[in-house]
């Protein structure tokens, strides 16, 4: 009896030391694709520099806007 | 010397029973809340029971305040979910309805007022400079001849030295990228203001003050619930909204749609098009804070 209880206890051991294994590979797995598709995305931001932006600012043309009323500035401290 | 010494431990233990009975007093006089919430745990670490109760006594607290029925969600990230955001500079006409968009959605106080997103008017010519920008300018009518304008709010950082300096660990970023912070683990050092330098999150001086027909109780622990006097709090990108499904507010409500909202790891997203297509600006990128709030020009 006492043996039969000690086999159940190893399989059912084995069998959730398996489970978290799996889980945990799985776990990381998706952290890994997260964490790839989050750094090719940084990787592939081309971004301007300062005298890029400026230049750029400098061409912002409103002429064609509708002018409208702005809401309130904040209060002066 | 013996009869002194009877005296004493009979003194000291009189002192000890009535410290003892004294606190007992103290401690049933507080209310059961009141105790909780002194002892709570940071948001991070409560087990999922915990949260529910939280929340649900903070619909009543809030409900009874504000004479309206709150909800307070604590809803997680969505999975595989980083929420990146881009403005389009060339669009934007300085009209600050998404700062007062903002106002409602997330329950600023309104005296002494608070604006989580900051409209700066910059001249033409000098290009981005923050030193000559200008946030209370106030024509009759905008944009103004000769400038641009460069809506300024918490840049979400993906290396954030808000978070690396609070002592508390008050404030974190989560999965989908949105930095948040425990107002109830807020110990109001301010040092996360001192090192964020956008300048995105504001201190409350004053017990906050928001009119009860004007609050939204809609709301998230993390996000847009009231908040005490002496804590920080900054742009969650409305994450009550986003979670849900939904764009923050200042996306929706800006007439020029120049505000680009979306997952950056959803390569058939608009803002994923804009990353793909566009060059863009991060503000200071020389401090390695890597922003995901991204400037563009759509001209």
């Amino acid at each position: 009896m006492e043996i039969e209880t000690k086999k159940t206890n190893r399989s059912g051991f084995i069998k959730q030391i398996m489970l978290g294994l799996i889980s945990a590979f799985s776990f990381g797995l998706i952290a890994f694709k997260t964490q790839k598709e989050k750094s090719s995305v940084q990787k592939n931001i081309n971004t301007l520099s300062d005298s890029e932006t400026n230049k750029l600012t400098a061409l912002i043309d409103h002429s064609k806007v509708t002018r409208t009323k702005p809401e309130l500035p904040p209060h002066k401290a | 010397m013996q009869k002194g010494k009877k005296n004493s431990r009979r003194d000291f233990l009189k002192k000890v029973s009535l410290g003892v009975g004294g606190s007992a007093v103290a401690l049933s006089a507080c209310s059961n809340p009141q105790f909780d919430n002194f002892f709570q745990r940071n948001f991070k670490t409560l087990s999922k029971n915990d949260i529910d109760e939280i929340l649900k006594n903070l619909e009543i607290k809030y409900s009874e305040k504000y004479g309206k029925n709150f909800t307070v969600s604590g809803k997680k990230a969505i999975d595989n979910t980083f929420f990146g955001y881009a403005l389009d500079l060339s669009r934007c006409i300085g009209c600050r309805r998404c700062v007062y968009a903002c106002v409602d959605e997330n329950n600023q106080s309104r005296d002494p007022q608070i604006h989580w997103i900051k409209v700066l008017q910059m001249e033409k010519e000098k290009g981005i400079d923050f030193a000559h920008s200008n946030i209370h300018y106030n024509p009759e009518k905008v944009p103004e001849e000769g400038h641009f304008y460069v809506p300024v709010s918490c840049q979400q950082c993906e290396n954030p030295p808000c978070i690396k300096v609070c002592p508390a660990k008050a404030t974190w970023q989560e999965e989908d990228g949105i930095v948040v912070v425990d107002y109830n683990w807020c110990i109001g050092c301010r040092y996360c203001m001192a090192s964020c330098p956008y300048g995105a999150r504001h201190f409350n001086w004053k017990e906050p003050h928001i009119p009860e027909e004007e609050i939204n109780p809609i709301t998230h622990y993390l996000g847009n619930r009231p908040r005490p006097v002496g804590v920080v709090e900054k742009c969650t990108f409305c994450i009550q909204r986003v979670r849900d499904g939904k764009y923050p507010s200042c996306v929706e409500i800006c007439p020029t749609g120049s505000r680009k909202f979306g997952n950056l790891l959803d390569p058939n997203s608009e803002i994923r098009y804009i990353l793909d297509n566009k060059r863009v600006l991060v503000l200071k990128a020389e401090l390695n804070t890597k922003p995901n709030f991204f400037y563009f020009f759509g001209m």
